[in-house]
């Protein structure tokens, strides 16, 4: 029994040892554990951190891209520093008018007297603090307990270590600084200022970030005022239009006053010649009565006679000028009306002046066709047109002066046409005789707006169309309402 | 009208405007001006003189306790940032605050618990409830200050403790405590609560050991001096990376430490209590803790696991459901350990763990709480310091 004990002590020591070389493995093993989970701890705070920054820097973007207002660029910004990374106290400078870095807007805690003091500060852009930013250093870096190198300045932002970064596109300078520090007696409980992978990384991705939305406000403006300048140059051009509009329609208005008042001198003529028969006729009525007086032969027949005869010539003459006004009343809204009677009221102004001057007159009526428009202007129209032919037989002393007037309907439309044999117009001026102030006459006899208000009545007012051509004898003017 | 109670908080950086923000949220939440008590837990990046002043201001010069932390929690709302600060206003005509204070406990925790228990004791009264302490967690040693507080106040007297060790956001500098308009560190600031109901409370840490044994070879009061006959940071050294003596303050959250947990708690709190190496001296290579120990201690080191930690939170709303059934809390007071926060989880897992806890509790109760640099609260009917866990305690 002893025996086996002896044997057995080696095996034992070697068990003893082997357990001694596993537990040291283990206790090894756990070392290694404790270290691993250590680094994963740090680590997974790590990540945590990045992972917040990012998750803010996305809710910043988002914020800044709903705002194209400077001032809550400034706001977002320093508020950011502030909550986010976390820094002492922060301050967004805009550039002024004459370059000038002033204070825009600032936050963190400042106690009261710092607070005024740093919120009139301003830095001059030719500051030699700024100069390595303008030579193209992407930030300044003044970490705790280093020498700032003359920079009064800096004394005034009251922050011992700090970062100034350039915010948007070099205009030649930088249209914005932001700077973010702490001052020492806090710095410990404050995002540290240094140049780290870490910070550096997470200040250009936020700096980016601002820069960006800077340009966009500049470039939201820039485009605006592109816009509000073309926006101002259309209203001017769409004023001079209307004002070129109612120029031309104040112009029209006035030739066609002109034209009136031209068809007008041709009316009272026409009148004066209406009027010297039943003239005449008055003075031989007058002369009678004298003469039968005369003889002693007046008595009351004699003088209900004369009276009766005196009145109905009166009233003769008063009916012509009736017709006369009639004729110049001014339309004020389209009717219906028939063509037909616009053309024989035209026709009776003028006949008398026409049978004196031999001019024949032949009308082809083909139905009654009625027409919506202006019946006024639409015998004014005819009357132009007539006395032009008759102005031109008259001038060219034709043999058998004929105007020939033609009313039918053509395609649903009312055609009225005015044929002369006066040997038709010049074809190297046929196609002017519409354009104003163009007349063959003379300025003594001719206006020249006479067919330039034919064809604007016709083709303006009315929505018709006004034509000439030469026929065999003469010229056709034809009109189609 | 019973006890009326609102919180409000805030993230501004202006210490001012911080403590006022928060302090008004907080009385508007219940409409109140005039408060009888006021909690205020906030972090160190502000002049923590002109928080408080803003807040005092605010409360109508209420009385008011609390302390700095490393974070702060509300419902819904956890932020560990140098600049937060939360504020709970209590008006009560059932419930009593009697808030008391000591200073200089850097000369001696022990001295400090029996200062601290002869301000308390003429406060004292058949209803008191509990006590909560909120001390400066770089001068703090838990068990002389129990030893003596528990004595001076008497062995007919058994008071629960609840509350945290004030932190200051890893710089190991200087954390902050208060007392009415006073700010102070090294110091304890403290409430005692009387009146009708209860406090029931539940504990949980969420660590394991890995490795092999341990052995405190020399040592006196918190200060371990030799691990396994060798410097204490010898002997740890092989746990971290290079450049550890730099990093220690978050190094040393992954170096907790495991001690056999006494008998008289073992059952309700399990194997092990577990210990932050708060403070290290690289010449003497020896590490300091917040409670006493022994030569011949043995112990583990232990790492945090996420669903122990998930899972601790759930036990803690079943301890304080299984304690005062279903009713909803008039208020819950949260100490949360800073090793439990973001540096072990990611912030929505963070985030999304303490709002469980709170809908288990309450989802709607009024609630405060901070990140601690260590955790008090008791266990099976002792006051114990805690590590790495989360004390939760809800006034009913």
């Amino acid at each position: 029994m002893n025996e086996k004990k002896v044997s057995d002590i080696p095996r034992c020591n070697q068990a003893i040892d082997e357990l001694k070389r596993e537990n040291e493995i283990l206790a090894q093993q756990v070392k290694r554990l404790v270290k691993a989970e250590s680094k994963l701890y740090e680590f997974q705070e790590e990540l945590d951190a990045q992972l917040k920054e990012y998750k803010d820097l996305y809710q910043l973007n988002r914020k800044l891209n709903a705002r194209l207002d400077m001032r809550q660029i400034c706001r977002l910004t320093i508020d950011y520093v502030i909550q986010n990374l976390n820094y002492e106290r922060a301050l967004f400078f805009v550039q002024g008018p004459t370059g000038t870095y002033q204070v825009c807007s600032l936050d963190g805690y400042y106690e009261e007297a710092e607070d005024s003091e740093v919120a009139g500060l301003s830095i001059e852009q030719d500051d030699p603090f700024l100069a390595p930013l303008f030579a193209g250093s992407e930030y300044l870096l003044c970490k705790a307990g280093t020498e700032t190198q003359g920079l009064e300045c800096l004394t005034t932002l009251h922050m011992h270590e700090y970062f100034v970064y350039p915010l948007g596109a070099h205009r030649p300078r930088p249209v914005a600084l932001l700077a973010v520090g702490n001052t020492a007696a806090n710095s410990e409980f404050y995002r540290k200022v240094d140049d780290s992978n870490g910070t550096l990384l997470s200040m250009g991705n936020f700096v980016g970030l601002v820069s960006s939305s800077i340009e966009n406000y500049f470039s939201y403006h820039q485009l605006e005022e592109s816009e509000a300048r073309y926006r101002h140059l259309n209203e001017i051009l769409e004023q001079r239009v209307r004002d070129a509009v109612k120029e031309l329609r104040e112009k029209d208005r006035i030739l066609i006053v002109q034209g009136r008042q031209a068809v007008m001198g041709e009316m009272i003529s026409n009148i004066a010649h209406q009027w010297r028969q039943p003239l005449n006729i008055l003075g031989l009525l007058a002369q009678e009565l004298q003469m039968i007086k005369q003889l002693g032969d007046l008595n009351s027949e004699h003088i209900d006679e004369n009276v009766n005869k005196t009145m109905k010539v009166i009233q003769q003459m008063s009916k012509t000028i009736d017709d006369f006004r009639n004729f110049f009343k001014p339309d004020k809204e389209k009717v219906e009306f028939k063509v037909l009677e616009a053309l024989d009221k035209t026709l009776s102004v003028i006949e008398e002046r026409f049978k004196k001057d031999l001019i024949q007159t032949d009308v082809e009526r083909t139905g009654d066709p009625v027409v919506i428009g202006y019946p006024g202007e639409f015998t004014q129209v005819l009357l132009n047109i007539l006395i032009n032919s008759r102005d031109a037989l008259i001038a060219r002393n034709v043999d058998s002066p004929k105007i020939c007037i033609k009313v039918f309907e053509e395609r649903s439309k009312t055609v009225v046409t005015i044929i002369d044999n006066a040997g038709g117009i010049p074809e190297e001026i046929i196609d002017k005789v519409f354009e104003p102030y163009f007349t063959t006459k003379g300025p003594e006899q001719g206006t020249g707006i006479g067919l330039f208000m034919c064809k604007t009545i016709i083709e303006k007012n009315m929505n018709g169309t006004l034509s000439v051509c030469n026929v065999k004898d003469g010229a056709l003017f034809r009109i189609e309402v | 009208m019973g006890t009326s109670v609102g919180v409000g908080y805030s993230l501004s950086r202006n210490p001012q405007e911080a403590g006022r923000e928060a302090a008004r949220k907080a009385l508007e939440q219940q409409g109140l001006s005039l408060p009888d008590f006021v909690f205020v837990f906030a972090t160190v990046g502000y002049d923590q003189q002109l928080l408080i002043q803003a807040i005092r201001e605010t409360t109508s010069g209420a009385p008011l306790s609390g302390c700095s932390g490393e974070g702060i929690i509300t419902q819904a709302m956890v932020a560990e940032t140098n600049f937060g600060v939360c504020v709970m206003v209590i008006s009560s005509d059932e419930m009593r605050f009697d808030n008391v204070y000591v200073r200089d406990i850097g000369r001696g925790t022990d001295f400090a618990g029996e200062r601290l228990a002869g301000e308390i004791k003429p406060l004292l009264k058949a209803d008191t409830q509990a006590c909560f302490i909120f001390a400066d967690g770089l001068f703090f040693d838990f068990d002389p200050f129990c030893r003596t507080f528990e004595t001076a106040l008497g062995a007919e007297v058994h008071l629960p403790l609840f509350g945290g060790l004030a932190a200051d956001n890893w710089t190991f500098g200087r954390t902050y405590q208060y007392h009415d308009d006073q700010v102070f560190s090294q110091g304890i600031s403290s409430v005692l609560m009387s009146g009708p109901g209860m406090v029931a409370s539940g504990i949980s840490h969420g660590c394991v050991p890995i490795g092999t044994r341990h052995t405190i070879t020399r040592s006196k009061g918190n200060i371990i001096y030799e691990i396994d006959g060798i410097p204490a940071l010898n002997a740890l050294e092989d746990y971290v990376e290079d450049g550890w003596r730099d990093q220690w303050n978050k190094m040393s959250l992954n170096l907790c430490l495991g001690f056999k947990t006494p008998d008289t708690i073992k059952k309700e709190y399990g194997e092990y209590v577990v210990r932050y190496m708060i403070e290290k001296e690289d010449k003497e290579g020896y590490v300091k803790i917040q409670s006493d120990v022994q030569d011949g201690n043995e112990f583990w080191i232990v790492r945090r696991d996420k669903e122990l930690i998930r899972n601790g939170l759930q036990d803690i709303s079943r301890q304080i459901m299984a304690k005062e059934g279903t009713g909803n809390p008039k208020f819950v007071l949260q100490f949360e350990c800073m090793g439990r926060g973001k540096v072990v989880f990611r912030e929505q897992e963070k985030t999304e763990l303490i709002r469980s806890l709170q809908e288990q509790i309450g989802g709607d109760v009024p609630w405060i709480g901070f990140y601690t640099y260590g955790e008090i609260g008791p266990v099976s009917g002792c006051n114990c310091f805690h590590n790495f866990t989360a004390v939760v305690a809800a006034i009913f």
